[in-house]
């Protein structure tokens, strides 16, 4: 197993290279000139040059790719070109926000998606199974903003069941009183293609050749679906929860905008939009990484949900 | 502020760590999200005494509320940085903020057609200013380009019918939902130098700008789209950024553009890029504002020459321009300073280098616990003048 881990942590670096390489060329190609943003309308070229010589934007191509190289070693990505604030500190104070909402949202849609799409497997066919799908299928075709305006309206300002937006200071206050809104909102949103998806990840076992067998041997139909069928089903469910962790961090910013969360989505969406080069740096390094960890992490949990499977 | 405070924090963190002796500190900053500002103990106290204005009754009754009292009395502001429309409308009305400015896709909640606040308001005693900000929108037009530049009699012209052709009363009736004013000159209200009797030679008139291109050989061909004096095509191109008020006037435009025959491009980049290329002179055209300068003098630079590849991105050279500017340096606030600002502007409208459209009027709703409510013009933090009744 440990030499399994360092093998795999080893094959990180050259996709690392690889995504350094990626962002700084794609940058420096179609990224706008920060200095013009900070300098403001009312500037002159002899601002500008000042502004891009403090930056490091005047220097040959290859040192500003030696300087980024140095950040991501050391993790330093400086100060945001546009607000000044460490990058290491943007990330320190909204990443909580974001997880806050993240976190919490990931499990329940998870436990919520296999248990629907447990019980429709089990009466595939069936009326049950039909309604739901079409649920589902209405469901996905709604875009997300429809369900945060009118959950926030209905909700929040109608019926008062929870704050229309805002934020705290304790993690509690945020967790009990802030978050839950955007929480269930995003549930309704990613119930639908969850519970679809892990369906036909259940759907698929559940006619192969062992659970035939099982059947056969005389094992109940609980027993076939949560010990044989489920466990096999899980591992496609892993990695499509896993693959999806980093991705989520960005794409609840709508969320986040709506309900006045600080959190990071937010921050990315402004760092594109102002040319925000160290911001969008450390986001990339930051969920590359991300993202090589949590499927290392994937390949792990496979083998807790089926010990058959061998890691080399 | 103090040198010694730049010196200390630098270009890039003096912004954010506000050194000063204001009535309000800030005790917490949470970027993007809130701002929390606590009294400051050293502020001098003072004493409410204002005077109303004689024709303005919500101002007598403000003062005859708050005259008197010792200021400042709000020991603690939270400002919540509210980005969506929707949730600061609603933050508001439940009652959950104290005061907004009303944002414009929300105002036809607060306002009837008259523009007074709906009865559902002030049944609520809901209290509301309403206010001409210090701000103009223009559209600059570049002099250097090779379409619709030059100094030429026929390339006036082609400026003037484009600026007479736009439809700036619907800009303001549709896409500002009767929430702005013709700008008449590019310095606006409230800031010193503004002649509220000045008015514009230039209205929308599409039937004077189809006369003018007429004049001046500017044909229309079988598609209805004119054609350069010598026959080239004529195809006006604008600039504009993504944003949803850019791309409703795209569409302005291009409905404007066609009605006098003249077939438009319009193309999109991102702001740094835009200003880039702005400063380059490579920009036909594109939208621009300008709020809260304090003197006229900064806003009458954006034509000067000397400031090309600075502000002047419609890339403008006129001595007769850069000789007022220099008189209007010079001379204190008064008829000759006034009647130099006029010529300015009629520089402006003669030769087409700006187009003006609007000045914003903001509606600020407070509730009724928030007493003294008045929008300072240009200060943004006037919370020391105002009070808060306990719920």
């Amino acid at each position: 197993m440990a030499a399994y881990v360092i093998r795999r942590l080893w094959q990180m670096v050259p996709t690392m290279a690889g995504v350094i390489l990626l962002v700084f060329f794609l940058f420096n190609w179609v990224g706008g000139d920060p200095a013009y943003v900070l300098a403001g309308l009312f500037s002159s070229q002899e601002q500008i040059a000042s502004i891009r010589k403090e930056l490091g934007l005047d220097e040959p191509i290859w040192v500003q790719l030696l300087i980024f190289v140095k950040q991501v070693l050391s993790f330093d990505f400086g100060s945001s070109w546009t607000t000044g604030e460490k990058v290491s500190q943007i990330f320190a104070t909204r990443l909580p926000a974001s997880l806050t909402v993240v976190g919490p949202l990931l499990i329940i849609e998870t436990i919520i998606g296999v248990v629907i799409a447990v019980a429709v497997s089990w009466v595939r066919g069936s009326w049950i199974d039909r309604s739901v799908m079409i649920l589902c299928t209405t469901g996905m075709s709604i875009s997300i903003l429809v369900f945060i305006i009118v959950g926030q309206y209905l909700l929040a300002y109608r019926l008062n069941w929870f704050p229309v937006q805002g934020w705290g200071e304790s993690f509690t206050t945020n967790l009990l009183v802030y978050a839950p809104l955007p929480i269930l909102l995003g549930l309704v949103v990613s119930i639908a293609p969850n519970t679809r998806l892990f369906r036909s990840f259940i759907l698929d076992e559940i006619d192969q050749d062992y659970v035939r067998t099982a059947r056969a041997k005389g094992m109940n139909e609980a027993r076939v679906m949560f010990i044989h069928v489920l466990r096999n089903a899980m591992i496609p469910v892993i990695t499509f929860v896993i693959s999806n962790l980093p991705g989520l961090l960005l794409g609840a910013f709508l969320l986040e905008r709506f309900f006045g969360i600080p959190g990071v989505g937010r921050e990315i969406i402004l760092a594109v939009e102002r040319s925000d080069f160290p911001v969008i740096k450390a986001v990339t390094v930051y969920v590359a990484l991300a993202t090589m960890v949590f499927n290392l992490i994937g390949d792990l949990l496979y083998r807790v949900a089926d010990p058959r499977i061998q890691l080399r | 502020m103090a040198r010694e405070v730049v010196e200390h924090y630098g270009h890039e963190a003096v912004m954010s760590n506000p050194v000063g002796t204001g009535p309000y500190k800030i005790e917490k900053w949470i970027r993007g999200s809130k701002i929390i500002l606590a009294a400051n103990p050293d502020f001098p106290a003072f004493t409410w005494d204002f005077e109303a204005s004689a024709d303005d009754e919500a101002d007598k009754r403000v003062a005859a509320q708050m005259k008197g009292r010792k200021m400042p009395q709000i020991g603690k502001v939270e400002i919540s940085i509210i980005e969506e429309p929707q949730s600061t409308w609603l933050a508001f009305s439940s009652k959950s903020i104290d005061s907004i400015a009303v944002p414009p896709s929300f105002i036809e909640k607060a306002l009837d057609a008259n523009n007074r606040l709906l009865p559902s308001w002030t049944e609520q005693h809901v209290g509301m200013y309403r206010s001409v900000e210090p701000d103009i929108r223009y559209q600059f037009f570049n002099l250097k380009d090779p379409v619709i530049g030059g100094y030429s009699k026929e390339k006036i012209a082609l400026r003037r019918a484009i600026i007479l052709g736009y439809d700036v009363d619907e800009e303001i009736r549709v896409i500002r939902k009767n929430q702005a004013v013709k700008a008449e000159q590019m310095v606006a209200p409230v800031i010193p130098g503004h002649d509220p009797n000045y008015r514009s030679i230039v209205r929308y008139d599409p039937g004077l700008a189809n006369a003018l291109l007429d004049q001046f050989n500017y044909r229309k061909g079988a598609d209805g789209y004119r054609s350069m004096p010598d026959g080239k095509p004529l195809v006006f191109t604008i600039y504009s950024t993504t944003n949803s008020i850019d791309r409703e006037r795209d569409e302005l435009w291009k409905r404007s553009m066609d009605r006098i025959g003249i077939r438009l491009e319009v193309k999109k980049d991102k702001f740094p890029e835009l200003l880039k290329q702005g400063k380059q002179c490579a920009i036909p055209s594109w939208a621009l504002g300008w709020t809260r300068s304090s003197e006229s003098e900064f806003v009458m630079k954006l034509l000067s020459s000397k400031t090309i590849g600075q502000n002047n991105y419609a890339c403008f050279e006129s001595k007769e321009y850069d000789q007022y500017f220099e008189d209007l340096k010079r001379l204190p606030d008064g008829p000759e300073r006034t009647r130099v600002l006029h010529n300015m502007y009629r520089l402006m409208e003669v030769y087409g280098v700006l187009g003006l459209s609007s000045t914003s009027i903001a509606t600020r709703l407070h509730h009724p616990w928030v007493e003294g409510y008045r929008k300072h013009p240009l200060l943004l933090s006037d919370f020391h003048l105002m009070d808060i009744r306990k719920r």
